[in-house]
């Protein structure tokens, strides 16, 4: 075989082992272990550390506010929806009280068609027009008793 | 945050995802580039597989295409990746479920065997330029000669057992890169434009013709400046499989559109509004730049044309089959991801000009392979009668 | 092994037998190695981490649609949660309002991204539905949560050339970032357009169930601030869990079926044209 020939083909297996070599030292730690993928990532994503905690958190701390709100209409309403995630609180400062109470309350009870019936609805401009909704409704127990209904 | 990415206009209703587009032109470009490589290198294998001697005056300079878009190739992905250097991933762990994945050992294995088979067809050259040289240039050439300069009967028949072999492992293995492009699309069934059985089919055709359309200009325009004739036979045999290829295309696109429309599946009415809207121009190119060829090509094979009429009639058409392979990418490409898949609603793709994914990056990845093609033909001049015929 | 029964061998064959030999304890010991890898995690008791053992659920997911009051704090909480990008078109979640108007057989299709929205919203790091329809004559009308549909067949994960994203045992799909390329295969694949791309880490984002949360024990952001239960979640093992609950009292049905990409959303409350 020609000199050039029998070169070429020992440059081929270079090419080929380096390709080789290079797969298996290349190749992510944990991969492979339980499918095509890097098994460490899950754990990994697992770490990660939740910012909304719940009511049953809050309950800790502010058990009176949580007891009224619980017992009323509101009580499937989370108390993070309205302040925002816990997070660190309260060891990174207060939780935020809602000021623009008009745009949080309508978010879910303004009428639109799309609502379900079910959703108590109001339209605001002949409701209450730009009134805080806070001065008429307890935000933690909304329904107002004197309407007749119980307040529960 | 606004410059990072643009968002499509839209009408109807589209999930609110798809108002970025993940693929630019940067993907139209791409298999337009592969597209050029299956081309040229079809063109070559008619001469050093299937000893179609017509072919032989543009059979080295083909291959010598071939290589330098093949280098091209995967820059268009490179720079549309979010973190191009995690490319490698694909090859230390190719996940065999993913046609993309086939990407990075197909475009290796192919590049390499595109540089064999130019190192055997133009050894005898090499050998020569590495005995009459001096310093780097001779080192440059010795080491393509694997430092030997044996020019001997004996090795110049494993040269050419080599050559042929190359270029038969080669055709499959062009087809392979190219059909895998047009599987990367077919495959998908989210989305409609794309999800065709017959995708991969007229990639590769489309290709062939793109290719052979290029082939044509280089000829005719090296042809030009260095003052030599340009073969009669050759052009005749460029504008036949032109002509054939042309029409398997054509058949092929007809077939799958007439497929898409009389399915009629659910969202058939967005299918034909996008036909109609954001895509009607490129659409409208395509087909002009298909059917003006292909009318010029039936006239002239029809009057058995020769000489500059043939040369005028063949450069026209190449130069219209170029634009409308281009237009062919964009409009599966784009396309693909103008049609919602809600299938309620279409979306308007507008390239921006500059940035990683725009214009400019995209015509110089599509621009730089003449220059790459230039300097290979300075190393290995494809039209001397001096060098290896293989 | 061969070179046994052939004790008088010749040096070169002696010489590739201990070869052979090496070779073979070379590959027991990375094996041995590998298991000893495996071994470390399951030591502790399980995977993926120390209290959760990936084996012992199956999650799954329910949207009652006629429940949606479409007031998006599930985006938003989902947002805040996952540090998804604060612009309107990166999600995990969103939701989708279907509007049929008196004579128009067709809806009218918007979501939160939708520029009206936006508008009606303030920004776009806040999310609402304007009320664009409040005195138009509406015949039917509905919101439709969407989310990642955690399919048994991914398409997404079918087409990741790297091996980024997959399904794990317990049934999420995920997406190992340090890993990603970025190269948008799967947001184009995957038919529900549940994926987005995130310009910042470049690199391709999508709900995760929250798997940080539910690893704890935690339900999903976007479940857990859901004022009207329209979102469900729970363990397909376990018989009481709220989702075998919502599986067996409803006929539920999943999106887009004709994908085969089996979805492991249900729902209820949905429309021929919610797709
Ligand atoms: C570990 C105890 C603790 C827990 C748990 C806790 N808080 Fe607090 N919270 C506090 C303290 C202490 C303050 C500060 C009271 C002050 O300075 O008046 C506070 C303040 C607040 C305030 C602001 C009150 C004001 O008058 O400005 C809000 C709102 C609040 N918390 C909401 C929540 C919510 C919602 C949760 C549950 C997600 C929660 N907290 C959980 C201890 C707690
Ligand atoms: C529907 C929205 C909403 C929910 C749900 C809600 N809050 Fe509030 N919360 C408010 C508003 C609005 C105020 C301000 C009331 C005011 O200024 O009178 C407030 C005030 C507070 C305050 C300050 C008390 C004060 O008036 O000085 C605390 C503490 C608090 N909330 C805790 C909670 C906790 C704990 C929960 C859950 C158990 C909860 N909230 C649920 C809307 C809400
Ligand atoms: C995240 C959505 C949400 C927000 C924000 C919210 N609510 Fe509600 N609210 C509800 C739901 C859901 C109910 C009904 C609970 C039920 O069906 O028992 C409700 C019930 C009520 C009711 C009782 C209606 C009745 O049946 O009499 C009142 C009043 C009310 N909310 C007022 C408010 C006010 C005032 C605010 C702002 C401080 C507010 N809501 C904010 C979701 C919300
Ligand atoms: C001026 C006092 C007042 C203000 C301000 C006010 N409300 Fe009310 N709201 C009432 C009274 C009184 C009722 C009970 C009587 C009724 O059913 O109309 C009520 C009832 C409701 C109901 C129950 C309706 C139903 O059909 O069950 C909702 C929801 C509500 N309010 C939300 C709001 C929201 C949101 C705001 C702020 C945009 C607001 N309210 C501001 C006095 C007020």
């Amino acid at each position: 075989m020609p000199k050039h020939i029998v070169r070429l083909i020992m440059s081929l297996g270079i090419v080929i082992l380096l390709v080789i070599g290079s797969k298996a030292l290349f190749t992510a730690d944990s991969f492979g272990v339980y499918g095509h993928y890097r098994a460490n990532a899950v754990p990994e994503i697992a770490s990660d550390t939740p910012k909304y905690k719940g009511p049953d958190y809050c309950q800790l701390c502010h058990s009176e506010r949580h007891a009224t709100w619980s017992a009323h209409r509101h009580g499937k309403v989370k108390c993070e929806v309205c302040h925002g995630p816990a997070g660190e609180h309260p060891a990174t400062g207060k939780l935020p009280i809602p000021s623009d109470t008009v745009k949080l309350c309508s978010t879910c009870h303004e009428a639109m068609p799309a609502r379900p019936a079910a959703q108590p609805q109001i339209v605001v401009s002949q409701h209450s027009g730009t009134q805080a909704c806070i001065a008429c409704h307890n935000p933690h127990a909304p329904r107002i008793a004197s309407s007749g209904g119980s307040d529960r | 945050m606004q410059e990072l990415y643009h968002v499509a206009p839209y009408t109807g209703y589209v999930y609110p995802n798809e108002t970025v587009f993940p693929w630019g032109v940067l993907i139209v470009i791409y298999p337009y580039i592969t597209g050029l490589v299956a081309g040229s290198f079809t063109v070559s294998t008619f001469y050093h597989v299937f000893g179609m001697k017509r072919f032989e005056p543009v059979a080295r300079f083909a291959l010598l295409t071939a290589l330098s878009f093949m280098i091209f190739v995967p820059t268009p992905l490179l720079f549309h990746l979010g973190h191009p250097e995690r490319a490698l991933n694909a090859l230390w762990t190719p996940h065999l479920t993913s046609a993309m994945a086939a990407f990075g050992y197909t475009a290796g294995f192919y590049i390499l065997l595109l540089m064999l088979e130019t190192g055997f067809i133009f050894r005898q050259h090499i050998v020569a330029r590495a005995q009459a040289t001096t310093g780097v240039v001779r080192g440059f050439y010795r080491i393509l000669a694997f430092g030997s300069d044996d020019v001997s009967e004996n090795a110049l028949a494993y040269d050419r057992k080599w050559i042929r072999a190359l270029a038969l492992i080669g055709m499959p293995g062009a087809h392979i890169l190219h059909g895998y492009a047009g599987f990367v699309f077919g495959s998908l069934k989210a989305r409609e434009w794309w999800a065709s059985d017959l995708m991969p089919a007229i990639f590769l055709s489309s290709a062939v013709i793109s290719g052979i359309a290029l082939l044509v200009l280089l000829y005719v325009a090296v042809a030009k400046v260095r003052k030599f004739a340009l073969d009669n036979e050759c052009m005749r045999g460029l504008a036949y499989t032109l002509f054939g290829f042309l029409i398997f295309t054509l058949v092929l696109e007809l077939l799958e559109f007439v497929n898409l429309i009389y399915k009629g599946r659910e969202g058939i009415e967005t299918v034909m509004a996008l036909i109609a809207g954001p895509l009607a121009l490129g659409l409208n190119i395509q087909l002009v730049g298909s059917v003006i060829p292909l009318v010029v090509l039936t006239v002239m094979i029809w009057r058995k044309t020769q000489g500059t009429p043939l040369v005028v009639g063949l450069t026209v058409s190449a130069a219209l089959i170029m634009i409308a392979v281009l237009a062919m990418r964009w409009n599966v490409v784009i396309g693909g991801q103008e049609l919602s898949k809600t299938m309620k609603g279409l979306l308007t793709y507008h390239a921006p000009i500059w940035g990683r994914e725009g214009i400019v990056v995209a015509a110089s990845v599509f621009i730089a392979p003449f220059f790459v093609l230039w300097a290979l033909t300075r190393l290995f001049p494809p039209w001397d009668a001096g060098s290896q015929r293989a | 092994m061969k070179n046994k029964t052939h004790k008088t061998a010749s040096g070169r064959r002696v010489f590739l037998g201990k070869l052979g030999k090496v070779a073979v304890y070379a590959g027991a010991l990375l094996g041995a190695a590998r298991g000893l890898a495996k071994g470390e995690s399951s030591a502790a008791g399980s995977f993926p981490t120390a209290d959760y053992d990936w084996t012992k659920h199956r999650w799954g997911y329910g949207v009652d649609a006629t429940r949606c009051i479409g007031c998006l704090r599930c985006v938003e909480a989902c947002k805040i949660e996952n540090g998804v990008s604060n612009d309107a078109h990166h999600f995990r979640t969103w939701v989708e309002r279907y509007v049929y108007l008196k004579g128009e057989d067709k809806p009218r299709i918007d979501s939160h991204s939708d520029p009206q929205n936006i508008a009606a919203a303030g920004s776009q790091g806040e999310y609402r539905f304007d009320n664009r329809y409040k005195d138009a004559e509406v015949e039917k009308a509905f919101f439709v949560p969407k989310l990642c549909n955690h399919c048994e067949h991914p398409s997404c994960v079918q087409v990741c050339p790297v091996g980024a994203t997959f399904k794990t045992k317990d049934g999420a799909v995920l997406i190992d970032h340090t890993y990603c390329i970025g190269c948008q295969y799967c947001v184009q694949a995957c038919p529900y357009g549940a994926r987005t791309f995130n310009y910042e880490q470049q690199v391709t984002d999508k709900c995760t169930w929250c798997y940080h949360r539910i690893t704890k024990g935690l339900q999903p952001a976007c479940v857990e601030v859901c004022p009207v239960n329209a979102r469900i979640f729970g363990d397909l093992m376990d018989p009481g869990s709220a989702i075998r609950k919502f599986i067996r009292e409803n006929r539920v049905q999943v999106l887009k079926p004709e994908t085969g990409n089996a979805p492991t959303c249900f729902y209820i409350g949905i429309d021929k044209e919610v797709s």
